[in-house]
């Protein structure tokens, strides 16, 4: 009987100091750390991390995009990076595309986006802001660069539903950067403005995008 | 010779006055933001109806019935129209065919 009541006492207090080591009560203004596995010993105490300096974006990031703070000059960089691309991509078309929907289509991206260059690049030399690449319009410049490669070996009507599906897809994206990346980014007024203007074009020039692949689809 | 004068004076003034007829009102459409602005326009036989583009981008203002079509507009240019026909009209840009505007004539 005496026996037993020990041994029930030794258990309850095992249970007690374990369990205390368990529910320990949390400082809340200790950092946050992973409670220790029954049995393993305490962890020694690591010191605070220094506060990490962000890499200059002309060295190539390795930070996820989502990461990444978005600077002025790396919206700048977005922007020209989108329209590069659909201008390389509407100078594939006069030697490859059959329709001349197509044809017109491509001639229209030139001019706007060559015009929204400019807009941005007379803007950048005013304010004196040098566009910096980031993750995104490296990524960005990539993906084209691919893309060009598969269209350069079509023609007729492969390379024309295969040119306008891009569009499609490629206004869409730059529409949905625009919205909810790079006007939330941007601080400067004068480059919000901007890009506020520039946006009706993408709007406009998906649309079109759109009619002329319904088009394309239907073989009209 | 003074009254002769005067009297022929008078004649040209009748006669200028009936050429001219009543003054025309100008009615400006602004082309900005890829957008015609008013959109919906609502003018008199005779009016004068002025597009000016004020977008960065170039445009066109072009019936859907083929009435009247402008050259491609630069930003900064205008088109200037004179209706002689009551009627309502559709009407469009060549180069973003997304954009659209009515024009009604009236009497």
């Amino acid at each position: 009987m005496l026996a037993r009541r020990s041994l029930l006492s030794l258990v309850a207090f095992g249970s007690l100091t374990s369990g205390c080591r368990f529910f320990r009560p949390i400082d809340p203004n200790a950092p946050a750390t992973r409670p220790a596995p029954a049995g393993a010993p305490a962890p020694a105490p690591t010191a605070a991390p220094a506060t990490a300096r962000p890499a200059p974006a002309a060295a190539a990031p390795a930070r996820s995009p989502s990461r990444e703070r978005i600077t002025d000059a790396n919206v700048a960089a977005m922007v020209l990076a989108s329209n590069h691309t659909d201008i390389s991509y509407a100078r594939l078309v006069p030697s490859r595309a059959e329709r001349e929907d197509i044809k017109k289509f491509a001639e229209r991206m030139l001019t706007d986006h060559v015009g929204v260059n400019q807009l941005v690049t007379n803007l950048l030399v005013k304010l004196d802001v040098t566009p910096e690449d980031n993750t995104a319009s490296l990524d960005m410049r990539d993906e084209s660069a691919n893309k060009r490669d598969i269209m350069r070996e079509l023609n007729g009507y492969r390379f024309d539903s295969t040119y306008i599906e891009n569009e499609v897809s490629y206004h869409r994206k730059f529409l949905t950067s625009i919205d909810i990346v790079l006007l939330p980014s941007v601080r400067n007024a004068e480059l919000k403005a901007l890009l506020t203007a520039i946006r009706p074009a993408v709007a406009a020039h998906l649309a079109h995008a759109e009619q002329v692949r319904a088009d394309v689809r239907a073989k009209k | 010779m003074v009254a002769r004068i005067a009297l022929a004076l008078a004649a040209l003034a009748a006669c200028t006055m009936a050429v001219r007829g009543p003054a025309t009102r100008p009615y400006a459409i602004e082309i900005r933001g890829f957008t015609y602005q008013p959109g919906n326009a609502t003018v008199s036989v005779g009016d004068t109806v002025e597009w000016l583009n004020r977008d960065d981008f170039p445009h066109t203002t072009t019936a859907d019935s083929g009435a009247w079509s402008s050259p491609e507009l630069k930003p900064g240019d205008q088109f200037v129209l004179v209706p002689r026909l009551t009627g309502r009209f559709p009407y469009h840009c060549n180069a973003h065919p997304s954009m659209h505007g009515v024009l009604v004539v009236n009497d």
